[in-house]
């Protein structure tokens, strides 16, 4: 059924305004709620043609860049500066086992495709986890503060913030060869390091002004509009260099965490926006593209061993734990990082767009994000609780 | 060049009696007689504040100028007087605390309060340790001397804190330092002071090994089985790269040393202390330090809360309270690191308490910032 842009928006919204308290008394994250509901839309075979479909296809990409600023946002460096390096260590080898393991595992199951980048960027998706679960999961059974706690919470972000990179530079890659462009990725990483330090120096000299962002009685709302213009210069400059406007999202996310962590009030805003109505557009509109055949001709199949490799690649790295944590807690970790959401759902449309997967991977995927959102924070939540 | 004291009662008769080659203004002939028998000091009977006899007895040759009268508006102008001749050290005895704001603002170097510290020294006696609450030890400062401008600046401000803390100083110090700049002012205020003379190699070795691990000014200190309590050090000139790289030495040693490290930037007493509190598990050492201080001082304590955190609100207020501390509480709306750094740079206080590193609302890159450029002293509690 053909209808206009702004009724399928008014879909949306009705959805995402219902979602999340259906979601609350079910205990599954709004985000499932909304591919659900977003498959459930696309097999009502509700579309918009033309015109309106750019509209509401820009709308989700914009949604997707939100998507990986706010990720960026919940990255806590100051993790790091209040456990001292350990937590880091540990989470950087989980890493570098876990990113090892995915790709031996996807280049010895040959059917994830006959070319070998399909499977590496497979390996890389599967390295991914998801903080936005993470956080409220620790956040919830009270372990914030503790060194199990941390270390989880720092393996996720340095998984998260690993895989966006290596993705990033990856594609850039297979798209143009081992050429001088991939040294803009260095560029926007010095850009990166030029605003940050630039924003230091700004709170030094002028915290008078600066304080008036992060207040609530701020009528023309400068806060929110620096904060977009941010998002936008580092997105702006990842097309610019070629790289992935996610990445660049995701570093202004980052830039904000690292100059303004706390700024509680303006975070709480970019929230509003981002998970108020721009993200759930994305994640409606990922399970309206859902491919249903797809996933009935091939995609099911795969769940199963993408399954297994997404929980053996996280459990076993995450044995790391048992130097200081007990093997049940250990266990418990890596089934906790084993969950993966909104940035394997995002990368996974990228790799889509540039034909690294097909739709049956992709719908795989998505399932895969489905299930163990669900699964692993319950799961680490029972092995706590008993 | 001489010392010059104006009022021959108790206090001052000691003083004399302890600085040789002085000499002592008293305005009583009665008392000429016992202070003509202490050992090398001049005594002149006259005026305390009379401009022409301070010329007469060679005021402008004096190093140190010290008012010691039991009547502060003498003490006031006597001190007048010898600021406008530019005496390079003056000190006085206020007895009013009321008059304490005019003594700071003609800018007297060290200005003392005897009815005030032993009013407090008679109530920290009689108030069991456990219910003080602000027993942090504070009786041994550690203050390295790498040149000889330390001298009036990190010694200045550790005489001053050390004074009211009634503790030691120890000065780790390279041989070409006079020794007598450090004892003089040290003996003045009724300081106990070590000075441990360093053989050259040292502050070569301090100097050229600044950023690398491990920190030479502990390690020498530990060898000589001495651990501050407090190490005050001058404030340092970070340069461009080293910023970016957030190194220096007074980093390093606050980073090494795992004690409180003040860098000194105020050279006189606290009146306004700012303490920097969120949820983290320092901020409860900084409660700490900066009561102790602010009861030392009689400054005002001004708190400066990041988070919601009654409890240690209430409990750093209960303890002022019973220390006869002002308390005032600042709940901040807005971004935590943004209105520390308004505080901090308001040019309100004297001294700022603040966590030695960041705490997860308090960046680190922002604690090195404020250690580095705050326009006052700063003391990182770890």
């Amino acid at each position: 059924m053909i209808i206009s842009p702004y009724i399928l928006l008014l879909t949306i919204a009705g959805f995402a305004f219902v979602i999340p308290i259906l979601s609350g008394r079910i205990g599954v994250p709004a985000v499932v709620g909304e591919i659900i509901c977003g498959i459930l839309l696309g097999a009502l075979g509700l579309s918009v043609e033309g015109e309106g479909q750019i509209i509401i296809d820009f709308l989700a990409s914009f949604g997707l860049i939100f998507l990986m600023f706010l990720v960026g946002m919940e990255i806590d460096f100051s993790i790091i500066e209040t456990r001292g390096p350990k937590s880091f260590i540990i989470g950087f080898f989980i890493f570098l086992f876990t990113i090892a393991i995915s790709a031996y595992l996807m280049s010895r199951l040959g059917y994830f495709g006959t070319q070998y980048h399909y499977r590496i960027f497979a390996a890389l998706l599967l390295s991914s986890s998801a903080v936005g679960l993470t956080v409220p999961t620790i956040k919830e059974l009270g372990m914030l503060k503790t060194d199990y706690g941390q270390t989880i919470l720092v393996s996720a972000f340095i998984a998260d913030f690993a895989t966006v990179l290596l993705i990033t530079v990856y594609t850039l890659y297979l798209q143009k060869g081992l050429t001088m462009e991939m040294l803009m990725i260095a560029l926007v990483f010095i850009l990166f390091f030029a605003v940050y330090q630039l924003g230091k120096l700004a709170i030094w000299h002028y915290p008078e002004r600066l304080s008036a962002w992060f207040k609530s009685d701020q009528p023309s709302e400068i806060g929110v509009r620096a904060s977009f213009a941010l998002l936008l210069v580092f997105v702006a400059l990842s097309e610019i260099a070629n790289v992935e406007a996610v990445l660049g999202a995701f570093l202004a996310g980052v830039m904000l965490s690292l100059l303004f962590r706390g700024g509680t009030i303006l975070e709480q805003k970019l929230y509003g926006i981002g998970y108020g109505f721009l993200i759930p557009i994305f994640f409606i509109n990922v399970g309206m593209q859902f491919d249903i055949g797809a996933l009935a001709k091939g995609g099911i199949y795969l769940l199963p061993t993408l399954l297994i490799v997404a929980l053996t690649v996280k459990i076993v790295p995450s044995l790391l734990f048992i130097i200081w944590h007990s093997l049940r807690e250990s266990i418990a970790a890596g089934i906790l990082l084993s969950s993966r959401l909104s940035l394997i759902i995002a990368m996974a449309a990228i790799g889509l767009e540039l034909h690294l997967i097909d739709k049956a991977m992709e719908s795989a995927i998505i399932l895969l994000a489905l299930i163990t959102s669900i699964i692993c924070p319950t799961v680490f939540r029972r092995m706590h609780r008993h | 060049m001489k010392t010059i004291i104006i009022g021959g009662g108790r206090t001052g008769k000691e003083l004399a009696a302890q600085l040789p080659d002085s000499l002592i203004i008293e305005k009583n002939p009665e008392k000429r007689e016992k202070l003509e028998g202490l050992r090398g000091v001049e005594v002149v009977i006259g005026d305390g504040c009379d401009e022409d006899l301070l010329n007469r007895v060679g005021l402008k040759d004096a190093s140190t100028f010290i008012a010691v009268t039991g009547d502060d508006d003498v003490n006031y102008r006597a001190a007048q007087i010898a600021k406008r001749y530019g005496v390079p050290r003056i000190i006085a005895r206020v007895e009013d605390p009321e008059d304490r704001a005019r003594f700071q603002d003609l800018g007297v170097d060290y200005v003392m309060f005897p009815t005030k510290m032993i009013a407090n020294l008679i109530v920290d006696l009689m108030r069991p340790r456990e219910e003080k609450g602000i027993d942090v030890p504070f009786k041994k400062i550690l203050v390295p001397i790498l040149d000889e401008s330390t001298v009036n600046r990190a010694f200045k401000e550790a005489l001053l804190v050390a004074s009211v803390a009634r503790a030691e100083i120890t000065v780790v110090s390279s041989p070409d330092i006079e020794r007598a700049k450090m004892e003089l002012p040290a003996r003045e205020m009724g300081v106990r002071l070590r000075v441990l003379m360093e053989d050259e190699r040292l502050m070569d070795i301090i100097k050229r090994h600044l950023h690398y691990r491990g920190c030479i000014i502990i390690e020498r200190v530990k060898e000589h089985l001495y651990y501050p309590d407090c190490i005050i050090i001058d404030q340092e000139e970070v340069g461009f790269m080293n910023r970016l790289l957030g190194r220096g030495i007074v980093l390093k040693l606050i980073k090494c040393a795992s004690r409180p490290v003040l860098v000194a930037r105020t050279y006189r007493y606290y009146e306004q202390i700012l303490a920097i509190l969120d949820s983290s598990a320092t901020s409860e050492s900084v409660g700490r330090y900066a009561l102790l201080l602010a009861h030392l001082c009689d400054a005002r304590l001004h708190l400066l809360i990041l988070e919601n955190i009654p409890e240690l609100v209430e409990w750093i207020k209960r303890i002022g309270e019973k220390a006869n501390i002002q308390i005032i509480e600042n709940w901040i709306e807005g971004n935590p690191m943004i209105e520390a750094v308004k505080e901090v740079k308001s040019g309100k206080y004297q001294l700022a308490v603040i966590p030695w590193r960041g705490t997860g609302v308090i960046r680190a890159d922002l604690i090195k910032k404020i250690i580095n450029d705050a326009p006052c002293s700063v003391l990182t509690v770890v």
